[in-house]
């Protein structure tokens, strides 16, 4: 799985890195190469983690900066797109989705559908993995996607 | 994928009436998922485990009672290549309270714990000044359940010794305090998912108890604890459980501060039915673990 590296500007001045090592791990913060702590979506709500130096205020700010990032969006586009056919969608970092679909989904139907679609709905300009499977995780096809283009 | 959901042979020794069938509500979800999961029994010698990818660890409940043929189950799965969840590390390192030690090392707040391996030198009148109390617990070091559990005090620790002697001989046991906030305030559970916090209950005992199972007639809260509680919590599971599917932090809080009690990994009842996104949240971390094995 990929890390996943933001960078967050406070008034223009400072500037953040937000960095998260995995799908699920808490944010940590960084300014100035200095590890300030980490912030934690619990409840949905977003909280430091103890011993973490950061006043509530930019924890909100960085967590809703997060929360707007697209690869946040993107499963919440996949479902309401493919809502007969897609299940879930788990974040595995910027770079992969896995997805899940349906229990009695036409899983070959939904294949096709999906590598003539997708593309349309991606917007970032790195390679994209989406792995998909059935309900109960049988069969899958994987399908890579460039810059709005079919890779494989 | 084949899933097994590991149960125990039911012989009512586990049974209340208000511990609802929760083995039966989360197949149910599991299935209608689209998940091809059975229930079975660990120490059925009919299944064929070998039919199985994955095995979940549900509900052994007389585990304890048997510990020599589970370990010896755990292998068999390890040999014949199936995926335990929780991982069969985990499961072993959990089975023994010794466990508790590792914990305390991290610097993690844990119940005062000793542990007793010899009846020879047995001194357990000690142990009420060493935790200024007025009543210790002496359970096995490998339990479940309350099973040979025993609330001593000053006045009857000695019609005791001779039976806890007994036992000693055939295993070892462990001492700590008896907190009353546990009867005050009650145990408060923590249930994590894939390392996610899920949902959280509050275990009260029945009056004139200090065993908060609801076999032995607790009771059960839902409860809504606030993130900085939930994240003293899951400091346990992030580095005793992290890739575990299911983890039951059960704490105390004590001066307040929060404090272990037990770190569940095993069998924990997860209590399902009292939150609304539970099931959900314990599907979505199996199949992130499911799928991660693709």
């Amino acid at each position: 799985m990929a890390m996943i590296e933001l960078t967050y500007f406070e008034n223009s001045t400072q500037l953040f890195q937000v960095i998260q090592f995995r799908a699920g791990d808490s944010w940590r913060i960084v300014l100035d190469g200095e590890l300030l702590g980490s912030i934690i979506k619990l409840e949905g709500r977003w909280v430091a983690n103890r011993n973490t130096i950061l006043v509530k205020g930019l924890v909100e700010s960085i967590g809703k900066f997060i929360d707007l990032q697209h690869f946040n969006q993107l499963p919440a586009e996949l479902k309401t797109r493919w809502s007969m056919y897609i299940q879930q969608v788990i974040i595995q970092g910027d770079d992969q989705y896995l997805i899940v679909c349906w229990p009695e989904t036409d899983f070959v139907r939904f294949e096709k559908i999906f590598r003539t679609y997708i593309s349309t709905l991606v917007k970032d300009r790195w390679e994209i993995l989406f792995r998909v499977y059935d309900a109960d995780m049988s069969a899958d096809f994987q399908v890579l996607v460039k810059q709005g283009m079919l890779v494989q | 994928m084949k899933i097994a959901l590991v149960t125990y042979q039911d012989k009512g020794a586990y049974h209340a009436i208000n511990v609802s069938n929760e083995d039966d509500l989360l197949i149910n979800y599991l299935h209608d998922k689209g998940l091809i999961i059975t229930k079975e029994i660990w120490n059925d010698s009919a299944v064929k485990w070998e039919d199985y990818d994955v095995a979940i660890i549900k509900s052994p409940w007389d585990y304890f009672d048997h510990i020599s043929d589970f370990y010896a189950w755990l292998q068999n799965m390890e040999s014949l290549n199936i995926r335990l969840l929780n991982p069969v590390d985990t499961l072993k390192w959990n089975a023994d309270k010794r466990y508790l030690n590792d914990i305390k090392s991290a610097g993690l707040n844990i119940t005062p714990t000793e542990f007793l391996s010899s009846s020879s030198d047995l001194e357990l009148s000690s142990y009420f000044s060493t935790y200024d109390c007025e009543q210790i617990i002496v359970k096995p070091a490998v339990s479940g359940g309350s099973k040979n559990t025993f609330k001593l005090t000053k006045d009857n620790f000695e019609s005791n010794l001779p039976l806890i002697k007994q036992l000693l001989e055939q295993e070892t046991f462990i001492v700590q305090p008896f907190l009353k906030e546990i009867e005050t305030d009650g145990e408060m559970s923590f249930l994590f998912f894939g390392g996610k916090f899920s949902h959280a209950v509050l275990k009260k005992a029945a009056a004139g108890d200090f065993r908060v199972q609801a076999t032995f007639g607790g009771t059960v809260h839902p409860q809504n604890p606030s993130p900085d509680i939930i994240l003293k919590a899951k400091a346990y599971v992030n580095q005793f459980a992290k890739d575990c599917l299911y983890a039951r932090v059960d704490t105390a809080t004590i001066n307040e501060e929060l404090v272990l009690m037990e770190l569940e990994l095993i069998e924990p009842f997860l209590f399902l039915d009292t939150n609304t996104n539970a099931l959900e949240n314990y599907y979505q971390a199996l199949s992130i673990l499911l799928l991660k094995e693709l």
